[in-house]
């Protein structure tokens, strides 16, 4: 089990950004974080990938009543692509595995490059490809290590139709293949419903957890149950918001 | 046309211009590009210019070589630690303004009319320029990307030597090629000032006979040299390390 406790975390101007977020994830748990723009998420992300360290709280990875010690290694995809412009798509690939083979590093590369449609630019520079392009290796980068956790950054934003319901069955394969626990950024409720098992809404900036929902198994692929869950989950924001009486639920 | 046939076609341009300025003026004001060729080849069989040449290449690569050291890691530092940059830069900026002549006269009076101090007044002449250019290169690295470095674990070594140090390209060929044509410069008058052998001594023995064949030809080989340098070193690894910036097809691909 993996343990997020922020007590506090200040922009350097002091004023709070997230404040008091617990939150628990059980290995190989799928969760989809949904704040509006602006609350925090992106901070949060950043903390989770161990890049932010000033805060106050502490990561923690446990089985059962045992400390399993530090937080785990992260594939990481943020919000833009981040490419490095001076290494080939391969090479960017590669470079994030650092402990494994060159040549096993490729042909994994490879696969994904595939996986994403775009073996065909292995060779190519970040800068001779789109920025929707530049998004799907970047989604290949972050499923490259094989580490226990997966952390996406509204990773499905601005791409057309068929590439999000692949890329979105990609992401799922290697959460199920690999026991990857996910930790899904998106603003998008509907999308959220598709990936997750379980919901987290926070408010907006300070980001404090403000409500779970949990998503039945059986609903990713079932269009009338994920329109109905929606449903409720917007009726659900919209109470919360104050938008409409208790009653409405 | 190729870019190696423009630049073979500004060769012929230059040596054309010079030989009408020949036949403009007198030749013993100004030797033509033939007699300059045969004053080479006379002064390498009689062993002189090689010899002299080697001597200033060699004080000239030490003087690249530490001033690019020293000013590579100061400015990076400067970068990196505000407290330093305070430290240091107004006696970079001081260092900037003193005219090199100062700089080569006072190393001469404090260290001896010897090979360090001429190694010593190059680089501290050049040192400053490397530091600013490099200290603005530092400050331009995108903290995003080295954030990839961090987020997926990366080694230090290839956190440096991957995300960092590419981006550092661009200035650091700046610097080498600003401070190599600048250093050629400075050691001349460094050889001129208190030397006793290496291209800068020879100019100054043929300007006391008035010898402007001599003064040539020696600057001719001399700055030959420095063009080879900058064609095959400097533009190749410029070509490797900024390939990056060119599409395989010229223009940027379509989803």
């Amino acid at each position: 089990m993996l343990k997020i406790e922020i007590d506090s975390k200040r922009y350097s101007d002091g004023k709070p950004i997230i404040s008091g977020l617990n939150i628990e994830l059980e290995q190989g748990e799928r969760v989809a974080i949904v704040a509006p723009s602006g609350a925090g998420k992106s901070t949060l992300m950043r903390i989770l990938a161990g890049i932010d360290r000033g805060y106050t709280g502490k990561l923690s990875a446990s089985s059962g009543s045992q400390d399993k010690g530090n937080w785990p290694a992260a594939g990481v995809m943020f919000q833009d692509a981040r490419l490095l412009p001076w290494l080939t798509i391969e090479e960017n690939l590669v470079l994030v595995t650092p402990g494994l083979p060159v040549s096993e590093a490729k042909a994994r590369a490879a696969r994904l490059l595939q996986s994403v449609g775009l073996e065909s630019v292995a060779g190519r520079y970040p800068g001779a490809l789109s920025g929707g392009m530049q998004r799907r290796v970047a989604l290949a980068r972050a499923l490259m290590p094989r580490r226990g956790l997966l952390l996406l950054d509204e990773p499905l934003v601005s791409l057309d139709l068929p590439s999000v319901e692949r890329l979105r069955d990609l992401i799922l394969a290697h959460c199920r293949d690999d026991g990857l626990t996910l930790v899904y950024v998106t603003h998008d409720i509907e999308e959220a419903i598709r990936v997750a098992d379980r919901i987290m809404f926070l408010s907006r900036s300070p980001a404090a957890l403000i409500h779970q929902e949990v998503v039945a198994k059986n609903i990713h692929c079932n269009q009338s149950l994920i329109d109905e869950k929606l449903k409720k989950i917007r009726a659900m924001k919209d109470v919360m918001e104050g938008r409409l009486p208790c009653l409405a639920l | 046309m190729s870019a190696t046939t423009l630049r073979l076609l500004s060769l012929l341009l230059i040596l054309l211009g010079w030989q009408f300025v020949v036949w403009v003026l007198h030749p013993q004001l100004l030797p033509g590009p033939l007699e300059i060729l045969h004053r080479i080849q006379q002064e390498f069989a009689e062993g002189e210019l090689s010899a002299q040449l080697a001597i200033t290449l060699k004080r000239l690569a030490w003087g690249f070589c530490l001033a690019m050291l020293c000013g590579a890691a100061l400015g990076l530092l400067m970068a990196r630690y505000s407290s330093v940059n305070a430290v240091l830069d107004l006696p970079v900026t001081l260092l900037l303004n003193i005219p090199a002549l100062v700089v080569i006269i006072l190393c001469f009076i404090w260290i001896g009319l010897n090979e360090t101090a001429a190694i010593t007044a190059v680089v501290v002449n050049k040192v400053p320029t490397i530091a600013v250019m490099l200290r603005e290169g530092g400050r331009a690295v995108d903290q995003k990307l080295l954030e990839v470095g961090q987020a997926f674990q990366l080694p230090p070594w290839q956190r440096f030597s991957k995300i960092y140090f590419p981006q550092l390209y661009p200035h650091l060929l700046a610097a080498i090629r600003t401070g190599l044509s600048l250093v050629w410069k400075i050691i001349l008058v460094v050889e001129l000032l208190g030397c006793s052998n290496g291209i800068g001594f020879k100019l100054g023995v043929f300007f006391q006979y008035f010898d402007i064949a001599g003064i040539l030809a020696y600057s001719v080989v001399f700055a030959g040299i420095m063009l080879l340098v900058d064609a095959f070193f400097i533009r190749r690894w410029e070509a490797a390390t900024l390939a990056w910036r060119q599409t395989p097809e010229g223009r940027y691909a379509q989803d």
